[in-house]
């Protein structure tokens, strides 16, 4: 059995890398471009067991907007560990997004794309052992 | 035959005229006669009267007997003189009662003589001029107090143009005072000192939307006028600073305008003190600074897009040429294998480049944080040194440390420090030839009352001519450039701007050919705590 991974990433050429990569690592992919795509995928019930979270989207809501909605009170899946990989840079934004329960904050261009696989396959072993 | 007498026309008394003309003067005058040697032979009765002695008690005394004291004996001496060559006497006397009141007494004294012209008798005739004498004495005592009414009347009078003259001056110094306060752009308002509004300047109206009008007579900043949005630790802080401390309050205050609406403003309130040291007047100068939280906040947001937009792309590249050097895509040629790896390795450079120019814009902006935190420095500086121990290893660099076992933990940030510390290590392994050595040394100076931190290379150093510019924007020396290495020269400019935001200072000597040492000197009392917008290095 094989993890699947929610990616929510608006910018194309970096979707493909990423889906590349995880793909590499076993990982089931399905991806969203805006956080209403995102949301629809969960509460359709796709069995998501980790979701890859960046900031800036299509539309108008932010990965923020998605957090907020996705750990609100009584969201029945507000376990799925959230792993922010965004380039933005101010520390307000990490720092809610940490207190909102997001397992990591990564600056996307600081990290080979291996780090965060690798960091993301360990957590869900350690935590949702399949 | 007619017995007709003519009217002698010759002018003189008979006998028997001058024993009326006794009586008739004696009615008014006091009349005393004396022997040559003054002792009195006759007194009439007014004198009697006047003097309060009876006939028996004067008649055969000596005239001294009523002396009051008052004339000086130089008078009588001059008065026996006049009488005693005959000659009449006129003067002034003061004369003693027997009961020791006084009477004064406008004085004639003649000498009569023999029919054979012998001096044998002196007459006096006293007419009482007491009433006259204290009319004026009382004329001399009032004109003695008329000088002073007036002295003292000239002089309030001069006191009156003194306070007339200070007080228009004062006026005018008001008027200009009010009219500065009128026509400011800024919002004045003066409270008394319970914060009751006294004055305020039209700008309220345009700040706050309540009329001047309707806040006189209000506690300036309640929640019934503009106040109210913070909270109440915060106000009683306000309260605390300017009244009871007396001091003035700068700061900024979120207030809410008649209409609801919510805005920022930069606050001065300042109490203002009587001679005793009380406060009388509270001076609380406001104004909108909405406009500008909005453009910081705009510009902050600027730095966070701009960043996304330029890492974006950068990102796409770094991680598909990670593919591609991993082989899951295929194996790649030697040749493949090197250009991907060109290709990834600038491309890093273009990442740290970003980064650097972030964190430059931030500085410039003046919003990054200072978060300290007791850190131990020692284990921080262990950190960063294991991360470039390999670099170091690689080209052979003999690495030593001197690390003080004994540094506290300090208030730093240590994000900032580890800036500071990667990128003085990283530039002392790059500028260094293969086989070179660095020297990292971390201690207090307890006589300073700072953290030591030193690094020494023994690498290509800095051209002395170079020196002055090492720390400016995007500066590299010439030998750097030349060299393989690279580095975008923004590194130190924020090391520089890191350490001196922090409170500390930053130093360096160096020769080329031979070798730099860098020295960063920082408080034991550590890095003050800065609110800003950004972190540094994210």
């Amino acid at each position: 059995m094989s993890y699947t991974i929610l990616v929510v990433e608006d910018e194309r050429p970096l979707l493909g890398a990423i889906q590349a990569k995880l793909e590499q690592e076993s990982f089931e992919v399905v991806t969203a471009r805006t956080v209403e795509q995102a949301l629809d995928y969960i509460d359709e019930g796709v069995p998501v067991d980790a979701i890859w979270l960046d900031h800036y989207l299509l539309g108008k809501e932010t990965g923020l907007d998605f957090v907020a909605t996705l750990k609100g009170e009584g969201g029945a899946h507000r376990h799925i560990p959230v792993f922010v990989v965004s380039n933005t840079a101010t520390p307000d934004k990490k720092q809610t997004y940490l207190e909102l329960g997001v397992s990591k904050f990564y600056v996307k261009a600081n990290h080979p794309l291996t780090e965060i696989v690798d960091a993301i396959k360990n957590h869900l072993t350690n935590h949702a052992p399949k | 035959m007619n017995k007709f007498t003519p009217i002698q026309k010759i002018n003189h008394l008979e006998d028997t005229d001058y024993r009326a003309l006794l009586d008739a003067v004696g009615t008014t005058a006091l009349v005393s006669v004396t022997d040559t040697k003054g002792t009195i032979l006759y007194v009439n009765k007014k004198f009697i009267e006047v003097s309060q002695y009876t006939a028996e008690e004067l008649i055969g005394e000596n005239h001294r007997i009523l002396k009051s004291g008052h004339q000086p004996d130089s008078m009588f001496v001059e008065l026996w003189q006049a009488i005693s060559s005959g000659g009449i006497w006129r003067g002034e006397i003061k004369n003693r009662a027997k009961d020791g009141s006084y009477y004064w007494v406008d004085t004639s004294i003649a000498p009569i003589f023999t029919e054979q012209g012998e001096l044998h008798r002196y007459i006096a005739v006293r007419f009482l001029i007491s009433d006259k004498k204290a009319f004026e004495a009382g004329i001399i005592e009032q004109n003695r107090n008329l000088d002073k009414t007036k002295k003292a009347m000239l002089n309030i009078l001069e006191d009156i143009e003194t306070e007339k003259e200070r007080a228009e001056r004062l006026a005018q110094d008001l008027k200009k005072f009010q009219l500065a306060a009128q026509y400011s752009t800024d919002q004045i308002v003066i409270t008394d000192a319970e914060g009751v509004i006294v004055y305020a300047n039209p700008i309220l109206e345009t700040l706050t939307g309540f009329s001047v009008e309707e806040s006189l007579g209000k506690k300036a900043g309640s929640p019934e006028l503009w106040g109210g949005c913070m909270d109440e630790d915060f106000y009683a802080d306000l309260w605390r600073i300017v009244k009871t401390e007396k001091k003035s309050f700068t700061g900024k205050i979120e207030n809410k305008r008649k209409d609801g609406e919510r805005y920022w403003a930069s606050a001065n309130i300042s109490p203002i003190l009587d001679e005793t040291g009380e406060v009388t007047f509270f001076v609380a100068i406001e104004r909108d600074v909405t406009r500008e939280q909005e453009i910081d906040q705009a510009k902050t947001e600027f730095v966070s897009l701009a960043s996304h937009q330029l890492r974006t792309p950068l990102s796409t590249i770094n991680w598909y040429a990670e593919i591609l050097l991993d082989g899951s895509t295929g194996k790649l040629t030697k040749e493949q294998k090197e250009y991907v790896e060109q290709m990834y390795a600038s491309n890093q450079r273009m990442v740290d480049l970003v980064n650097s120019l972030l964190d430059v814009s931030r500085i410039e902006l003046g919003t990054f944080q200072v978060e300290p935190v007791p850190t131990d420095i020692i284990e921080l500086a262990e950190s960063v040194l294991k991360e470039q121990r390999l670099e170091a290893d690689k080209r052979k660099l003999q690495l030593k440390t001197v690390f003080d076992p004994k540094l506290p933990k300090i208030d730093i940030d240590p994000r900032l420090l580890r800036m500071v510390f990667q990128n003085l290590l990283s530039n002392a392994i790059k500028y260094t030839p293969d086989g070179g050595s660095v020297t990292y040394e971390v201690r207090k100076d307890a006589r300073k009352k700072q953290v030591v931190f030193r690094v020494a290379d023994s690498g290509i150093g800095i051209p002395r001519r170079q020196q002055k510019r090492i720390f400016s924007k995007l500066f590299r020396a010439d030998n750097a450039r030349e060299s393989e290495t690279d580095g975008n020269g923004l590194g130190l400019y924020i090391v520089k701007s890191v350490v001196e935001h922090s409170g500390g200072a930053i130093s360096f000597t160096s020769t080329e050919g031979k070798g730099t040492t860098f020295t960063v000197r920082i408080p034991l009392s550590g890095m003050v705590k800065k609110e800003g917008t950004k972190e540094l290095g994210s």
